[in-house]
């Protein structure tokens, strides 16, 4: 390639971002030149500052400016339900719902031993000491309905098991208002093999 | 089931071609190397979105193009339907069904059904067992949505749990997910066991007439399943199938652990081919492999048409070169009155007169099909 060395390793870093191929990575760095200089520094100031002021929150490691997140804070919470999730994009799509009211804890992934992650890398073992301090009365595991995520609630699910605390999983199933005849096969599967009686 | 219309653009060695196809028999001829057998492929591609001979997609772009694009109609239950499949050199494929862009394209898996007969079919007979999964595994992806996901989610966590045992052996992970690796690969593989196993009992049952129909001789073919964990008899249901397999799996667990692989599953199932007592595997002759592997098929055949309550497409690649000329003849006498058929062949003397009456006849040479019926 015949662009300049500065600009070849601007598209080698954004080639390394998640879901950005070669073309992707060329189209963005040529873009970002184009546009005035200010943009890439508010841009650049924008990663370092992210970087800075966030982390983990200690307690349900959800991401935080504090040390302890927001929903963390909130005592007008519900203590008796919690609710596991492998991201923290999951806790936004469960709080954008905005109809459950008790706390989360954010694994930060699930296991797949394919891709090294073990259950030691993920946050089990803080999940386990959270509930011995406060037990809540119901834990619902929600991981994908994916072979890891499933692998990742059942592992759970046994080390909970002797502390007697009420374990759900979300349902799977159609989506609500979806045509039966627009929903793709592996939905309906999951929904016809997780049907209830009426 | 019936295809109308295929148009190919920058498929394989055809630059652009669009044909139109009869009810009954279509045969395509030309000399070696001209594209008769990319045609069968690119009729197959739009019923299974995969090749029968390539397992890389971008294969099936003509060589130097960006994207190749298949669109076909076809009559399902008498009713009308346009499928249009793009594959560019690079992203992913799309799909159009009926004019509506498609989400998940494994969703048209089996919406056009096809049969096939091709060279590698021949493997079925004297081939390895996974010759033997391999054609299973496609035609009951084709005809089964939840088999396909089985197989997929199957894969998954038997590349998980060996990696569990792998990396134990090389003392850089524990075993502390293998109870549920386990239980995930029971639940899986109980899925492809009883599917099989029922598939198996069902074409058992087709294959001995069919191979009599074929061969006029009075042979019988029996089949038998071998799956990949030993049980006195194949169970009935699902449950019981996982129950055997955990049973098992918790046999076998502390010779997996020092072998670091999984050894027990239907990754290891076999099918046993016998005719007249004997086993094909190992004694079949040339001209009995063929036949053997042609009848299974065939069998397979009738399967479809019982499971869709009409006859699949079919597509025969280069079969009568094999067949001496009865039973090209009883092939034929098959064949007549069912499907709509799509034959490859290098001349049209193999056929006989009556059979290619009502035939449609498609010349095809370097890349260009001209109609000559
Ligand atoms: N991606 C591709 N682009 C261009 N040409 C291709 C591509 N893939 C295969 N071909 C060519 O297409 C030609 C025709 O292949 P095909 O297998 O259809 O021949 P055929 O007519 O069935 O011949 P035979 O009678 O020998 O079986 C081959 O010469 C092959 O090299
Ligand atoms: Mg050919
Ligand atoms: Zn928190």
């Amino acid at each position: 390639m015949l662009y300049p060395r500065s600009l070849n390793q601007l598209i080698g870093q954004l080639e390394r971002l998640p879901g950005v191929g070669p073309k992707l990575a060329q189209r963005l760095a040529l873009y970002l030149l184009r546009r005035p200089e200010e943009e890439s520094e508010s841009l650049a100031s924008a990663l370092l500052m992210a970087r800075a002021r966030t982390h983990f929150c200690e307690n349900c490691f959800f991401l935080s400016e504090e040390p302890v997140c927001e929903i963390c804070r909130d005592n007008s919470r519900d203590t008796s339900l919690l609710c596991v999730v492998a991201d923290p994009r999951d806790v936004l799509a469960i709080e954008r719902i905005g109809s459950f009211r008790g706390y989360y804890h954010v694994l930060q992934g699930l296991i797949s031993p394919a891709d090294n992650i073990y259950p030691e890398q993920l946050k089990i073992s803080a999940l386990m000491q959270r509930l011995e301090q406060n037990p809540p009365q119901e834990i619902i595991l929600a991981t994908s309905p994916t072979v890891e995520g499933d692998t990742t609630a059942l592992y759970i699910a046994r080390l909970l098991k002797p502390t007697g605390i009420k374990i759900t999983r979300l349902a799977h199933g159609m989506p609500v208002g979806g045509d039966l005849d627009y929903t793709d096969a592996a939905t309906l599967l999951s929904a016809l093999e997780w049907r209830r009686e009426l | 089931m019936i295809v109308r219309t295929l148009r190919l653009y920058e498929f394989r060695n055809y630059a652009s071609a669009a044909l139109s196809f009869a009810d009954g028999l279509n045969v395509f001829v030309g000399k070696n190397a001209q594209g008769k057998t990319n045609l069968l492929e690119a009729v197959y591609y739009a019923g299974s979105l995969r090749s029968f001979r390539s397992s890389k997609e971008t294969d099936l772009i003509r060589w130097g193009a960006r994207e190749a694009r298949v669109d076909i109609e076809f009559t399902r239950d008498e009713q009308p339907n346009q499928l249009q499949i793009k594959i560019p050199d690079q992203g992913k494929r799309s799909a159009c069904w009926n004019e509506q862009p498609v989400k998940k394209l494994t969703d048209l898996v089996g919406r056009l059904m096809t049969v096939s007969f091709i060279t590698q079919d021949l493997l079925l007979v004297k081939g390895d067992p996974a010759d033997r999964r391999r054609f299973l595994d496609n035609e009951l992806s084709n005809l089964n949505h939840r088999y396909f996901y089985s197989f997929f989610q199957y894969r998954r966590c038997l590349e998980q749990r060996n990696k569990v045992l792998k990396l134990h052996a090389e003392g850089r992970g524990g075993l502390e997910t293998l109870p549920e690796w386990s239980h995930q690969l029971a639940k899986y593989g109980a899925r492809l066991f009883m599917t099989r196993s029922r598939f198996l009992q069902d074409l058992n049952l087709r294959v001995s007439p069919v191979h009599q129909a074929l061969t006029g001789d009075s042979e019988t073919v029996q089949l038998s399943y071998q799956p990949g964990i030993s049980v006195q008899e194949p169970p009935e249901t699902e449950e019981a199938w996982q129950q055997a397999f955990e049973e098992a799996i918790h046999k076998v667990q502390k010779n997996e652990i020092h072998r670091a692989t999984t050894l027990l599953g239907p990754h290891r199932d076999d099918f046993q081919i016998v005719i007249d007592g004997k086993d094909a595997r190992q004694f079949a002759s040339q001209g009995q492999q063929r036949t053997c592997a042609l009848g299974l098929k065939l069998a397979e055949l009738t399967f479809v048409e019982a499971a869709l309550k009409e006859p699949p497409i079919v597509l025969l690649d280069d079969v009568f070169s094999d067949l001496d000329p009865d039973r090209r003849k009883s092939l034929m006498a098959f064949l007549e009155p069912r499907s709509q058929t799509f034959i490859t062949c290098t001349e049209l003397a193999s056929f006989q007169k009556k059979t290619l009456k009502g035939a449609h006849i498609y010349h095809v040479q370097g890349g260009s099909v001209s109609d000559g019926a």
